[in-house]
């Protein structure tokens, strides 16, 4: 803008603003969307959360399996930690069966299996349990 | 444990937004909404279309209060986040662009029934360019080039639009002794 061109004047008009008369209900319509999308936000952290902790779940227990000397130490829960190990082993089948009833475990066990590498899941592992405290602490908040 | 809001300055309440609390924010919508929604209208909004869009740039501006630096005024940060809005939603309308020439609203002469300076009956008398170019610079504090890179208009022609729309207006808004005159 060029100098000839400010109007005091008219920049004092413009900064004028009459208050309108339904200002209360714009004030409160923002305010319901300001809290519909924090909710919304919420759900949506703690549904990426979920999902990322039932993949880590799941690679764990792939890699279980994959260092259990022989599938009887699942069931057998053999050795020192062998209870431990059977315990975790028992809950990744789970976590799978439950992942592929949900029509997911394909598309875990696609991933996993395919050009992502162990070291992806659990990066991606990690990310999911960070979105899974933000989503805590939202909620936190919002309580 | 209520807190007092009213008292505290906008860059105030601004900080205390950008770490989640909204019902500073609150208070900033409520001291800033109808300045924001009266811009959108003075650009040539229709009352609904303006209060949606008011509503949008409230919400951008929670989400990015942390970019707010307090350089400047917080309803001036609003409104041009507004006016961008406004900007993106009329782009994709090629007719309304097009159409810019538009006629202004006849009956609008820049003084109320009182012979008070109106500014927005005047902006309504100009034309829906020069009122839309006006508005977005003077109004929203946006740039000529910004203006003319988003309308997709040459910037001489968005220049040539601000200075003749603030012509008109001086004109409009010139007080007579003799009570309210049109000068077009």
């Amino acid at each position: 803008m060029s100098a000839d061109e400010f109007d005091p004047g008219i920049e004092r008009l413009f900064a004028e603003t009459p208050r309108l008369p339904d200002a209360e209900l714009f004030h409160a319509e923002v305010q319901a969307r300001l809290a519909r999308g924090g909710r919304v936000r919420a759900a949506v952290l703690a549904a990426a959360g979920t999902l990322g902790g039932l993949v880590a779940v799941r690679e764990l227990a792939v890699i279980n399996l994959r260092f259990a000397p022989n599938s009887a130490t699942l069931q057998a829960g053999a050795g020192p930690d062998g209870g431990l190990t059977a315990v975790a082993g028992r809950a990744g089948v789970e976590a799978t069966r439950a992942l592929e009833q949900a029509g997911l475990g394909g598309v875990f066990g696609d991933a996993m299996s395919g050009s992502l590498g162990g070291a992806s899941v659990f990066i991606a592992a990690g990310l999911a349990i960070s979105l899974l405290a933000v989503a805590a602490m939202r909620l936190l908040q919002e309580a | 444990m209520a807190r007092a809001l009213t008292p505290l300055h906008d860059v105030e309440l601004v900080a205390l937004a950008a770490g989640g609390d909204r019902g500073a924010f609150g208070e900033l919508v409520r001291r800033h909404g109808s300045a924001v929604r009266v811009t959108l209208r003075r650009m040539g909004a229709q009352p609904a279309l303006a209060d949606d869009l008011a509503q949008d740039a409230f919400l951008q501006a929670f989400e990015r209060c942390a970019e707010f630096r307090g350089e400047g005024a917080f309803v001036g940060w609003v409104k041009r986040i507004a006016a961008r809005l406004y900007l993106k939603r009329i782009r994709h309308n090629a007719r309304y662009v097009a159409e810019l020439e538009g006629e202004p609203e006849p009956g609008a002469w820049g003084v109320d029934a009182g012979g008070r300076l109106d500014l927005d009956e005047a902006l309504k008398a100009l034309p829906e360019a020069e009122r839309l170019c006006v508005s977005l610079c003077h109004g929203a504090g946006l740039t000529h080039a910004e203006i003319a890179t988003t309308l997709g208009l040459p910037l001489g022609t968005v220049k040539s639009h601000v200075k003749r729309g603030l012509d008109r207006l001086r004109a409009r808004l010139e007080p007579h002794p003799q009570g309210a005159r049109h000068v077009r």
